[in-house]
């Protein structure tokens, strides 16, 4: 049997799609590329100084001095001088990539390491004596590569698929059996969100993790006063307008020795707007005198601002990535597994086990109290973000009423998820059902039997109905949605009673049909059979729990 | 290229573990790596498709003419079925790799002639 498919309005707007997606995946390609390439050539220039040979050098002069970058303001200024082909020579480039930073205490750590006169390791360019340093950049950046790695492989996995897939839509034949995955679509999840993590980690970390630690370790720290050194705001420009950041540099004695530093608070990532920066600055202006912390053992560490303020939470975002990555990892591992149990299942005749199961609930009532606080804090923390943003305003008497009318559905949602979290706690004193299955994993045109009995004060309820129910389940991709339709085709009661001798415990006896569908699950389509279990307790959350169970095939031996 | 595929007997039902027997021929107008014999089931639907192959039977590079003879034990499941959303047909392929050309054979698999109907 041959199968023709394609027609010529089909091959028309083929050729526009292919023309479309030659030239947006093109693009990403492209582009992809040439980050690629600045990125190889920036990791190259941090990797050379790993190759130059060691050169004996001799420190002249070590301090900090300013770039005139307001970015990166502050750099080590330590002079040095090497001897290499028989010339002497001097230099003071630090790293190779010169070490400016934004942190005054930083650019001073660093040249602290180098006095004058001491005898130090240098690295010489032996193509260009004339280039050297003193210390070597661990080449981090390489990491980065995997950015624009990833629009080359969207790039150029679009264009393979363009042209690839579409010269394959052509051919007069089409083989369904090709299209069986070998996993690999889980496994690039479990990649892609092992990905999500590192990304959220590596902001999440710096920008909160440390700065946390650091303010907690600082409640320890002594009461200094200080002199503001200098006051002055930097700003440089970004991709998405202009930064700013409160430069205040400060002076503070510590056992007859003076100590400079510029830290202002540990979560400085988080102040780069105007308004911010200005209050700091107004509230330190230049000669000001002020009271700093200082580490008792290291006097060299100080801050000015120690305490916890509420815009520190956004340094809680980069969670979202790690949350988000690890919920498409973890998807996407679940899938492997099932794909692996399904292709078992498959492969070998289904269990031979007809011994009784106690039925687990698909959620316990902990379970629901647990997902919906997670998603209560979750959400009503992200959002409490922006009320606080609009309540400001409001107090400030500059009210933002787009931003206030545009929060209100959101913290409807937020009290919603609230109340689901009460309703879930009430029914954790709910009396909480125990079946036992026998056999554990009937088979189609087989008895079971089911027991069941109810843990708690079974007596506060007004109704059970316990019924099997099977249905099919499938899940397909509508835009970027992932949408799953249930349709239910079997449902037998089990028990169906409001008398209050027969609610406590019982059992029943069924025949499943041997023309229905036993369990069947594959990546997208299922067959899902459940023992539900629901109870009306009069003026309290009801019980809903379902039990999921396998029903197995017609024993082959019977057919 | 000509594929073509036959059970023994015709028949295209089949009960779990009984032997789904035929023959496979090819006549090859160009080279290729190898064919492949696959029994496997599929579905179609509003989700999105799944295939699950049960069995291969692989020909490493096969004369350009030529047959063979295969029998593949049908497993315990999945039956053939059709719902409001899924349905769930088996298949055997002959399929020439690596071009993809395929010949197919529709079978119905299950403890009934016809397949499981959750409508």
């Amino acid at each position: 049997m041959k199968i023709s498919i394609g027609t010529s309005s089909e091959s028309r707007s083929g050729c526009a799609g292919k023309g479309f997606g030659t030239i947006f995946f093109g693009l990403f390609f492209l582009m992809g590329s040439l980050f690629t390439v600045f990125m190889l050539a920036e990791t190259w220039k941090q990797i050379e100084p790993w190759l130059w040979p060691a050169t004996d050098c001799t420190i002249l002069s070590s301090g900090v001095t300013e770039t005139g970058d307001d970015e990166a303001a502050y750099r080590p200024l330590v002079r040095y001088r090497y001897e290499f082909d028989g010339q002497v020579r001097e230099s003071d480039r630090f790293l190779r990539s010169g070490g400016d930073t934004a942190s005054f205490d930083n650019a001073r750590d660093r040249a602290a390491r180098y006095q004058p006169g001491d005898a130090a390791t240098c690295r010489v360019d032996s193509n260009h004596p004339s280039l050297a340093v003193l210390e070597r950049n661990v080449p981090w950046i390489g990491l980065v590569i995997f950015f624009p790695l990833i629009f080359v492989a969207i790039g150029g996995g679009g264009l393979w698929t363009t042209w690839v897939g579409f010269s394959s839509n052509e051919k007069e034949v089409e083989s369904i059996s090709q299209k069986a995955t070998s996993g690999r679509g889980q496994k690039f999840m479990v990649g892609f969100g092992l990905l999500f993590i590192a990304i959220g980690g590596a902001v999440f970390i710096p920008m909160a993790l440390v700065p946390s630690i650091r303010s907690a370790a600082s409640t320890s720290w002594r009461e200094t006063p200080c002199t503001i050194v200098s006051s002055s705001m930097r700003s440089w420009s970004t991709d998405d307008g202009t930064s700013y950041r409160a430069d205040v540099l400060y002076e503070y004695r510590v056992d007859d020795r003076s100590w400079r530093s510029n830290r202002v608070e540990f979560f400085g990532f988080l102040s780069t707007g105007y308004a911010d920066a200005r209050e700091i600055l107004d509230r330190y202006p230049d000669r000001a005198s002020a009271t700093c912390w200082v580490n008792p053992r290291v006097p060299s560490k100080s801050v000015l601002e120690r305490q916890f303020r509420f815009k520190h939470l956004l340094g809680l975002i980069p969670l979202v990535f790690i949350l988000a990555g690890w919920g498409v990892a973890n998807y996407g591992w679940k899938q492997m597994r099932v794909r692996k149990a399904a292709e078992e299942k498959t492969m070998e005749e289904a269990s031979e086990d007809d011994s009784p199961r106690f039925l687990k609930p698909q959620v316990g009532p902990v379970g629901k109290v647990g997902g919906s606080l997670f998603f209560a804090l979750f959400w009503n923390g992200i959002v409490s973000i922006f009320v606080w943003q609009a309540w400001k305003g409001w107090e400030q008497g500059n009210p933002d009423w787009f931003l206030t009318i545009f929060l209100v559905p959101f913290v409807l949602v937020g009290l919603a998820s609230f109340g689901f979290v009460g309703h879930f706690l009430l029914a954790l004193a709910n009396p909480r059902p125990r079946l036992t299955l026998t056999p554990g994993q009937p088979r189609l045109g087989g008895e079971l039997r089911l027991e069941w009995r109810f843990a708690g004060r079974s007596s506060r309820l007004a109704s059970l109905r316990i019924f099997l129910e099977g249905r099919e389940e499938a899940t397909y991709q509508r835009g970027t949605d992932t949408i799953t339709e249930r349709e239910v085709f079997a449902t037998f009661d089990l028990a169906n009673t409001q008398n209050d001798w027969e609610i406590p415990q019982g059992a029943i006896e069924l025949t499943v049909p041997s023309d229905s569908m036993h369990s069947f699950e594959a990546d997208a389509n299922k067959i899902i059979w459940e023992i539900k279990v629901e109870g009306e307790i009069a003026r309290w959350p009801d019980i809903g729990q379902n039990f999921p169970i396998t029903i197995r095939p017609i024993h082959i031996e019977n057919l | 290229m000509m594929l073509t595929l036959h059970t023994t007997d015709g028949g295209s039902w089949f009960k779990p573990g009984e032997l789904v027997e035929g023959r496979a021929s090819w006549h090859l107008d160009q080279e290729v790596d190898a064919v492949e014999v696959r029994l496997f089931w599929y579905t179609t639907g509003k989700g999105t498709q799944d295939v699950g192959i049960v069995r291969a039977l692989r020909i490493d590079s096969p004369d350009s003419s030529g047959h063979r003879d295969f029998s593949i034990r049908v497993p315990e499941g999945p039956y053939s079925f059709s719902g409001k959303l899924i349905t769930l047909a088996w298949a055997i392929e002959l399929v020439a790799l690596p071009s993809g050309e395929t010949e197919r054979l529709d079978l119905r698999i299950g403890p009934q002639p016809v397949e499981v109907d959750l409508t």
